[in-house]
């Protein structure tokens, strides 16, 4: 499914976060955002999936506006990681997973066993089987932020939104994540704080900084090290890896 | 990591069958207890005639009738109490199970906002002042109801109107405080003791003036909220992931949270006007199910509804039974049973509260 953000702008707390925003990706991609904190990237995706009504611009989903559709519509076709908490309560993995079932679930309606099939399948995915019966918040941070990713998964949305899914991560999960979400055949769009792997990993790149679009492109136009200087005020430099990716190495007191 | 797991599809089940069928069974043998001693038979004899009476318009034997001591005690004292009893306390355990998940804090309970105070103010003005005295023979209770409901109504407008979970504790907590201010004032200005400890008692709660048609409403309540907020488990469910996880599963919590809170306010209210304030129940009963079977709603809601009924049915036989010739408020011995048995839970998990 094509997603596509035309002139988006976002006011969080009466003040102007996103000053018109463009974006596009296709099936198939795995769309970078990069850039500093605070330069909303969050608030982006945000606006994308409608969890905070933009002021103005439109999102449409194939062509179609997400503004229109019905809430339960909407969490059919795009799931968000993001940061989540269960405050003081708890609940067992396969039962966090199974939550992704809900948009595709009648009222009244119990989860069967093909809904618990699609959830064990997504543990699987994300490197979890055989905890279905664990304490959700007995689990590591990397742990939790798996689970979180699997009920994404298990509410088979053809869009896929991740706002920083590697935070908490080991390196071997965090390439494992990305290894994954290249492999779907989904449209995913992620924002992302590590350069590397953005630039090992995305197909596009969409920079921000300031609540717009600094530079968009595939990784190795837009990761260049007057880009990382201007949106980052870091010196670096960028090598390719000689298949479309490229590595930052960062230059630290200069 | 909750007590029963892997078992835990089937055991829930067996659980709710369990209490499904202690309830009546509780119903049955407590009607058998009590000061004044008589056998079972007579009991359910008394039990029996009046059922067949009702149903099918059966003839009642002159050696059971209503005006023969045995009928009187059994059909008009001891079993409309033990009905409100259980009722009362299904009711407050899953108003306190809806509520933990609506504002989304382990700590709350059916009178988080504001209920409790805003009775006890309504039975203070209808106790020192006379206020209300209008609305007939139980206008106390009346006003105790009314009490509850604006008050939890008012919380409702002062945090917003938009369902947002910490708001609402907030105004909750200032709204308690300052009707229990207002209650605490009206009792200082009023010079006689005997009105002060009649609101008092109000706090307390007592299950003393259960009569038949009125436990009926709260029977009702009870079993209607409880199919209701059955119903809507899976949304309870992701009051506990919080708004924006629950949007990008589809639901939006604002509007719901403000619907849960208008019909818990409502069954609490009932429970206030029938019982006054009995507190601990619709804290401890839903944590104790949540140790025991986990968080999912779909287990949690009719678990609550059943053992919170059972647990106050045996709790208010005991106020009756401990001290010789008198009753103990049932809210002190609620917090004296359920605290020690909540801590001892708690203890044994050794974990944040609520799995």
């Amino acid at each position: 499914m094509k997603i596509e953000a035309s002139a988006i702008r976002a006011a969080l707390g009466g003040r102007e976060i996103l000053h018109g925003v463009d974006l596009e990706a296709d099936r198939g991609e795995l769309v970078g955002i990069i850039g500093p904190n605070g330069s909303g990237k969050s608030t982006l995706l945000r606006c994308l999936c409608r969890v905070l009504g933009p002021t103005a611009g439109t999102v449409y989903l194939d062509g179609e506006e997400a503004g229109r559709l019905k809430r339960r519509e909407l969490a059919r076709r795009m799931a968000l990681v993001a940061q989540h908490s269960l405050g003081g309560f708890d609940f067992s993995v396969l039962e966090m997973v199974l939550m992704g079932r809900s948009p595709h679930k009648g009222f009244l309606e119990g989860d069967r066993e093909g809904d618990r099939a699609i959830a064990r399948a997504a543990l699987v995915a994300v490197g979890l089987e055989g905890l279905e019966e664990r304490s959700f918040q007995a689990l590591s941070g990397g742990e939790q932020q798996r689970v979180i990713l699997a009920r994404a998964l298990a509410q088979q949305t053809p869009i896929l939104l991740l706002d920083e899914p590697t935070n908490h991560l080991d390196i071997q999960y965090q390439l494992k994540l990305m290894d994954l979400l290249r492999g779907l055949d989904r449209t995913v769009i992620a924002a992302l704080h590590d350069l590397n792997l953005a630039g090992m990993y995305c197909t596009r790149l969409y920079v921000m900084k300031d609540g717009a679009v600094a530079d968009r492109g595939r990784p190795e136009e837009v990761l260049t090290p007057k880009l990382i200087r201007q949106v980052y005020g870091v010196e670096a430099r960028v090598e390719g890896d000689g298949a479309g990716g490229v590595y930052v190495r960062y230059c630290p007191g200069k | 990591m909750r007590l029963l797991r892997s078992k835990g599809q089937m055991a829930w089940r067996w659980a709710l069958l369990g209490l499904g069928l202690a309830l009546p069974l509780s119903l049955l043998g407590a009607v058998c207890l009590g000061t004044n001693p008589l056998s079972p038979g007579q009991v359910y004899g008394v039990i029996v005639h009046e059922l067949g009476c009702l149903l099918f318009r059966l003839p009642i034997p002159p050696q059971w009738a209503p005006g023969t001591a045995v009928h009187d005690v059994v059909w008009l004292i001891r079993l409309p109490r033990l009905v409100l009893a259980a009722a009362v306390g299904g009711g407050l355990s899953l108003c306190g199970a809806v509520m933990q998940a609506v504002v989304k804090n382990p700590l709350a309970d059916p009178y988080v906002l504001g209920a409790s105070s805003g009775a006890s103010l309504g039975a203070a003005l209808a106790i020192l002042l006379g206020i209300g005295s209008g609305l007939g023979g139980s206008f106390v209770g009346l006003m105790a109801f009314l009490g509850a409901l604006v008050a939890s109504l008012l919380v409702l407008i002062l945090s917003g109107g938009r369902g947002d979970s910490l708001r609402l504790i907030l105004s909750g907590a200032a709204l308690s405080a300052v009707c229990s201010a207002a209650s605490n004032f009206l009792i200082y200005l009023s010079d006689a003791d005997h009105a002060a400890a009649q609101v008092l008692r109000w706090t307390m709660g007592s299950l003393g003036a259960a009569t038949w048609p009125g436990n009926g409403a709260m029977a009702l309540a009870w079993a209607l909220a409880a199919l209701f907020f059955w119903s809507q488990s899976r949304s309870l469910n992701l009051m506990l992931l919080g708004d924006e996880s629950a949007l990008t599963l589809g639901v939006e919590l604002g509007r719901l949270r403000l619907v849960y809170l208008l019909i818990t306010a409502l069954v609490v209210g009932l429970a206030v006007y029938q019982a006054g304030v009995i507190g601990f129940v619709g804290l401890v009963v839903p944590h104790v199910l949540r140790l025991i079977f986990g968080s999912d709603h779909r287990r949690l809601i009719p678990l609550s509804a059943l053992g919170g009924g059972i647990f106050l049915l045996w709790a208010d036989v005991l106020c009756r039974s401990v001290l010789p010739g008198r009753e103990i408020p049932v809210g002190i011995l609620t917090a004296l049973v359920g605290a020690p048995v909540f801590l001892y839970l708690m203890a044994r998990k050794g974990r944040a509260l609520g799995g």
